[in-house]
């Protein structure tokens, strides 16, 4: 390796600048900023309404910011789309398929969509790669929750992109699809990919990301490692009055910083 | 000029032509898998023609086909199209596909597409029951001109069923509107033109996109009158139909429901 791509490497996979986000009159983001290294899975945690959606939208370029920047992979999102989208792999919180397609279909289409063509060998090894061999001729409204998660999860990263997205991507799965689905996610870390996800669940926030980031009101409030948040913040009033167990939790640290008032 | 962070993370990014090749491939699938949607946009204009064959001597053959093909027309243009959208829509297939690097007019020119070979099949078929079972006659050049008439017909109820799509949010809303807006058409544009309701509704029921549709069919079963001012007349406002709704449909147009 040469010392450009040992800089390279080192150089954040995407950059989230004073983002500043209205509908209307109403602030949905009001001057996030974060960034994400290569091979790092990072959690974007935040209690309903907080803004989540709103940034992730913006990383996608599906909603142009009033002002700030957001660079994938040294591509600006708004100003060479299409390059940044190509360094993309997105799961959204629905599935999001064309409920009349076969997963076959479904794979080789969102393959050819980033320009990737595959062969039926190709096809058959992804297919033996997610467990779904035997339905490959189903239609992916027939799949269950787990596996529709599954084909959602193998189409974001087809193209092989440096930063994946996912959108809370275990709500509504049982246990043994939800550990499967974060052995995925860490398998994809190890393999270099970069990952951001949005989670309600603090314990998986806890289980795989190596830094997260709570947002509330438009705002990030705290950014750092989950261990080194639950340490900085045990001692902590209002964290303290959020614990359910003898051990302060990661969950505790968030309802601590963000309130106990449920939001809708 | 590449940044060395560029060099690192470049992708190959489809042709647009490319994309939307392998985009249409998905949306005929689609289509031609939804056999119940497919088959009411054949079947309702065919119902028309059969159910009016009596009405041949009186009106007269081309002003019966035309208006059971006219028929058809918001049939997929206006119901098939904006339900589809709607429910895609809701579901996140748009935002999805708008997440991959393809620009957005290749999503919209492929269901234009599919539908519009909806609509052509749905007048191909037509004339074929008209030609088979009412025996209204026609050669191929006239079922050519045919074609062509119903698919800019058609256009502007795709355009009509676009903005629809763009000025409502709820699926279930877009259903209803466009349901009732068919019944409408179907029933008022249908039975307008034979004066029916009345001189000023025969008036303006020809000059809807219905109206100008049947009078751009009728001019296609009989060629020595296409370029006359009423034809021509007919052709330029059902085009002015289609851009005023496509402006809407593309100006309003919101790619999620959130």
């Amino acid at each position: 390796m040469n010392t450009k791509q040992e800089g390279n490497l080192k150089s954040p996979v995407l950059e989230v600048r004073d983002l500043h986000i209205e509908y209307n009159t109403q602030v949905a983001v009001d001057g996030v900023s974060f960034f994400i290294n290569r091979g790092e899975i990072f959690g974007l945690l935040g209690p309903n309404g907080a803004g989540k959606t709103s940034t992730l939208s913006a990383i996608e370029g599906l909603l142009k910011p009033q002002s700030g920047s957001v660079v994938v992979a040294g591509f600006d999102i708004n100003r060479e789309a299409l390059d940044a989208r190509a360094n993309l792999g997105v799961q959204l919180q629905s599935t999001s398929f064309q409920k009349d397609l076969k997963v076959r279909e479904i794979i080789v289409l969102y393959a050819g969509l980033y320009g990737v063509y595959l062969t039926d060998d190709e096809v058959q090894k992804i297919l033996i790669g997610i467990q779904l061999q035997s339905e490959a001729n189903k239609r992916a409204s027939q799949l269950s929750g787990g596996q529709q998660q599954r084909l959602a999860l193998s189409v974001s990263t087809l193209h092989n992109p440096p930063l994946v997205l996912l959108d809370e991507p275990t709500t509504g799965l049982d246990p043994q699809s939800r550990r499967q689905l974060w052995d995925r996610i860490v398998a994809m870390r190890d393999l270099g990919r970069s990952v951001l996800i949005t989670t309600h669940s603090m314990e998986e926030a806890h289980a795989i990301c190596s830094r997260v980031a709570i947002i509330d009101h438009g705002h990030i409030i705290e950014t750092g490692n989950p261990d080194e948040l639950i340490e900085k913040y045990k001692n902590d009033t209002l964290v303290r009055a959020a614990m359910r167990l003898p051990e302060v939790t990661l969950e505790d640290v968030f309802i601590g910083l963000t309130g106990r008032e449920v939001r809708h | 000029m590449q940044t060395s962070t560029q060099e690192t993370f470049i992708k190959k990014i489809p042709s647009p032509i490319e994309a939307f090749k392998i985009l249409l491939r998905a949306d005929f699938t689609v289509q031609l898998r939804q056999r119940r949607s497919l088959l009411m946009s054949l079947i309702t204009p065919i119902i028309f023609l059969l159910a009016w064959k009596s009405l041949i001597p009186e009106i007269g053959a081309a002003s019966v086909l035309s208006i059971c093909v006219a028929i058809g027309l918001p049939g997929t243009g206006l119901m098939g199209y904006s339900n589809t959208l709607a429910n895609d829509r809701e579901r996140g297939i748009f935002q999805r596909l708008r997440a991959s690097p393809i620009p957005t007019w290749v999503i919209m020119l492929s269901r234009i597409i599919v539908q519009l070979s909806v609509l052509i099949l749905m007048a191909l078929v037509t004339c074929g029951v008209a030609y088979f079972a009412d025996g209204i006659t026609f050669g191929f050049g006239n079922l050519l001109l045919i074609l062509v008439a119903s698919a800019i017909g058609g256009l502007a109820f795709l355009a009509l069923g676009q903005a629809i799509v763009a000025l409502m949010r709820s699926s279930d809303a877009i259903n209803a509107t466009t349901r009732l807006l068919y019944m409408v058409i179907a029933v008022v544009g249908g039975l307008g033109q034979t004066g029916l309701f009345g001189a000023v509704l025969q008036k303006i029921v020809t000059y809807s996109p219905l109206g100008t549709s049947k009078t751009m069919i009728v001019a296609a079963m009989n060629p020595a009158s296409i370029f006359t001012w009423p034809v021509m007349f007919a052709v330029v406002i059902t085009l002015a139909y289609g851009l005023f709704f496509a402006i809407i449909g593309i100006r309003f147009f919101k790619w999620t429901v959130n």
